[in-house]
């Protein structure tokens, strides 16, 4: 054995021999809250810094990652898009070259067909979906719980792939200021600045201040191609939520935020004639009620009301097109739950969504107001829903729910949602699920698709037309825990999604005039199909004290049947085929240090056929295979940590990802052909503050 | 390569070091407390862990109790039992060893 070896087994046993920390116990709470309104916040925990971070709690009905504020705290984290680097359920990628927009995947659809919830109340929809990921700064987050497949039919049905829920800091934290700054090499800085405060001696009345503001002072062109890397950025994000917590058990909470964020991409000359730049302008804000009554003392009866609205607008101009949209967002719900019996509890409402949109799409030399593609549209459901819900005695061995919602949808008529999910625990260490259903949303076609304002090609076909989307999800899941243990298991999952109708986005379409984007319904292709397999396998386990470790697998198959090339070839363009994520954390006794190490390998992507051969790349059709490493080390004091750490340490980039970036006026430019990371290693630090109530 | 590795090799013989320090000084002290929540069980933990001579806490909800493992020769009950209270719960000693 060389001395190198020599020096590789000596610093693993004593890391080994170090590892004597004493593990406290965090059984964590049920956040999810998906069934239902939650009337578990005052007791739930706030998991502060410590072990672990993703995870499969062994109660949900539903098949559900948690990531926790330790989960939150792995990385930067800057907003909630970077919060799922170290997931293989959900992925990120840029929508475009351009904008900075972030979307997500998850069962390998798009975003836009996974609910976001903020609190369990539907959140980015619409025209704040392009870019909601970055208008929740990670700082804010408590936990995040992704479930996946079809979830309650509670908060309607446009849940097709699954449901992320964002529980944010509470106001009833015993946190008067949590503070944090964070900067990185390329001069991104984010500053957050949260206040917990309980106003009376009482506990009724609390609330919570939230201000978020992040920019970029520098932009870069690494790759030489002409166009800045990260658009120059500046967001401004507040809110504020209260809580009041009334002596019968009746609970209000009621809250309203402000967003307001520019960013300007495109190529780094100054603006002027013959200069392609992108200028985006999103302001957003709205507020929310939430009501809960117990109709007796038991609370095994109560009522909720839900009552939520959102104001946004984008203002972009692309250069050669300019979009402007506005969409007054409208969401309630009234619900009535009641504990039959003992084991059986039911759920009934009403809900119901109504979203204006103005939109004007312009090409170049065309006024908006000229060239407006579309005058107003309403786009308005209104359901009535039920929810059994029958638990075994013991409440963990056995659980079925079933949820069935009408809705009536403006323009289409009245559609019937099942749902069916399953829980069966034969033993202490086996958890079996299976759930399935039907999930109902209407297309927006260019917000859904935001990389197309970011390409000289023309749309044509159903780009304003807001068709009803309709896809049913099946699958399963199977999760050991080793031994009884929660956090040492082993998990199996596997879902279905397949589309009965879906706007269909082809790049690769061919008009008269030379390439174009086509948008269709797939119900007008001859013979067309969307579906998609996706396959999942988690293990994670605790080797010794204070060491997790977990390493999961996803493995996709997207087939969608498009105009161009019909059914040859139906891979779904620009999705990933798997992905496979390890992540090492190991805390030092009372978890005064931290070492956090992420890396993932990111399979390849079949490309859109006009990108095959350009430049001499995705020769065999498809995208390479790369690899992210993340690092992070956090040290902690009483009420203060600071952490430094990498991303992207093997500095992987998506070698020109602006098609054409020498000729931005040409019908053939296109920035939306982006698969991998736009930019390379980033070095940061970082810094939170936490003042904890005293007496 | 081997700057990486010795590096790493003293980071560990210092973890080493550190958590297995001579443990004569070390008492052990339970307190009966109102602890009551997880919200309770974190703010202590991240509070009193940071006290001088703490070497381990643990908060038992069920018990409603903090046990505290520390050096006599850099705190006391008394010291302990006051952070505690400065953070909104009380403190008796129940157990003392």
């Amino acid at each position: 054995m060389n001395r190198k070896a020599y020096l590789i087994l000596a610093s693993a046993i004593c890391a080994l021999l170090a590892l004597d920390a004493q593990a406290q116990e965090y059984s964590m709470p049920d956040t999810t809250g998906i069934y239902g309104e939650r009337r578990d916040t005052l007791e739930m925990a706030v998991l502060t810094v410590s072990g672990g971070g993703n995870y499969l709690p062994k109660g949900k009905d539903i098949r559900t990652e948690v990531i926790t504020a330790a989960g939150l705290c792995k990385m930067a984290c800057c907003n909630l898009a970077e919060s799922f680097e170290n997931s293989a359920s959900v992925t990120v990628g840029y929508s475009d070259a351009i904008t900075g927009a972030r979307q997500i995947r998850l069962l390998g659809q798009s975003g836009v067909y996974t609910q976001m919830l903020d609190e369990n109340r539907p959140a980015m929809r619409g025209l704040a979906a392009p870019f909601g990921l970055n208008y929740v700064p990670g700082q804010w987050l408590e936990s995040i719980q992704v479930a996946k497949g079809v979830t309650s039919v509670i908060n309607g049905v446009a849940s097709m792939t699954g449901q992320i829920n964002l529980e944010h800091r509470k106001p009833t934290d015993e946190k008067p200021l949590f503070v944090q700054a964070s900067v990185m090499d390329d001069s991104k800085t984010d500053f957050n600045v949260v206040s917990s405060l309980q106003l009376d001696e009482e506990g009724k009345w609390s609330t919570v201040l939230l201000g978020h503001v992040d920019g970029n002072f520098k932009t870069m062109d690494h790759n030489g191609d002409g166009f800045v890397d990260d658009p120059r950025q500046f967001q401004v994000n507040l809110a504020n939520r209260w809580l009041y917590a009334g002596p019968t058990g009746a609970q209000v909470r009621f809250g309203a935020h402000f967003l307001r964020d520019s960013r300007r991409g495109g190529q780094m000359a100054p603006a002027g004639p013959g200069v392609w730049t992108s200028d985006l302008l999103n302001q957003d804000f709205g507020g929310y009620f939430k009501a809960g009554f117990p109709l007796n003392e038991e609370n095994s009866a109560n009522m909720a009301v839900v009552l939520d609205y959102n104001f946004h607008r984008m203002e972009g101009d692309f250069t050669t097109r300019r979009y402007d949209a506005s969409q007054h967002s409208a969401f309630a719900n009234l619900l009535y739950q009641n504990e039959v019996v003992e084991q059986h509890h039911i759920t009934l409402g009403l809900s119901g969504t109504a979203d204006l949109y103005s939109e004007a799409l312009g090409y170049a030399g065309q006024a908006p107001a000229g060239g407006t593609l579309a005058p107003e549209t309403s786009l308005v459901n209104v359901g009535a829903f039920g929810e059994y819900t029958f638990h075994s005695a013991d409440e963990t061995t056995f659980s079925a729910i079933l949820g069935l919602r009408t809705d009536w949808f403006k323009g289409v008529g009245f559609r019937f949602s099942p749902r069916l999910t399953l829980k069966w625990a034969p033993s202490a260490s086996l958890v079996l699920r299976a759930n399935g259903g039907r999930g109902l949303r209407y297309s927006l076609p260019v917000v859904d698709n935001f990389g197309v304002l970011s390409t000289g090609k023309p749309l044509v076909g159903s780009f304003m037309d807001h068709i009803l989307e309709d896809a049913w999800t099946f699958g399963g899941n199977a999760t050991w825990y080793i031994g009884g243990s929660s956090s040492t298991y082993l998990s199996f999952d596997y879902f279905r999604t397949q589309f009965a109708e879906q706007m269909v986005v082809d790049y690769d379409a061919a008009g008269p005039a030379g390439p174009c984007i086509s948008f269709a319904p797939l119900s007008t292709l001859a013979g067309g199909y969307s579906y998609t397999d996706s396959y999942q396998l988690d293990f994670s386990a605790e080797p010794v004290e204070g060491l997790t470790l977990t390493l999961t697998g996803r493995y996709t198959d997207a087939r969608q049947s498009r105009m161009a090339t019909g059914v040859l070839d139906d891979v779904k363009p620009m999705t990933s085929r798997y992905k496979a994520v390890l992540n090492l954390q190991y805390a030092t006794h009372l978890n005064k240090w931290i070492f956090d190490f992420t890396a993932s390998l990111n399979g390849p992507c079949r490309v859109w056929d006009f990108m095959r051969g350009y430049e001499g790349m995705y020769a065999d059709g498809y995208t390479p295979t790369y690899p992210l490493l993340y690092a992070q080390v956090t040290k902690r004091f009483k009420g203060v940590d600071v952490y430094v750490g990498g991303e992207n340490l093997t500095n992987y980039r998506q070698h020109q990802p602006i098609l054409y970036a020498d000729k931005p006026f040409s019908q053939n430019f296109d920035a939306s052909c982006v698969w991998g990371p736009l930019m390379g290693i980033k070095i940061y630090a970082g810094v939170r503050i936490t003042i904890w109530k005293t007496e | 390569m081997k700057k990486i590795l010795f590096a790493l090799g003293i980071l560990s013989v210092a973890l080493v070091t550190s958590a297995y320090r001579p443990g004569s000084n070390r008492r052990t002290v339970v307190y009966s407390s109102t602890v009551e929540c997880k919200n309770c069980q974190n703010k202590v933990m991240d509070n009193i862990a940071f006290e001088k001579g703490v070497k381990d806490v643990a908060v038992d909800l069920t018990k409603q109790t903090v046990k505290i493992v520390f050096d006599d020769t850099k705190t006391d009950t008394l010291t302990l039992a006051k952070a505690i209270r400065k953070l909104g719960y009380g403190a008796k000693v129940i157990k003392y060893e």
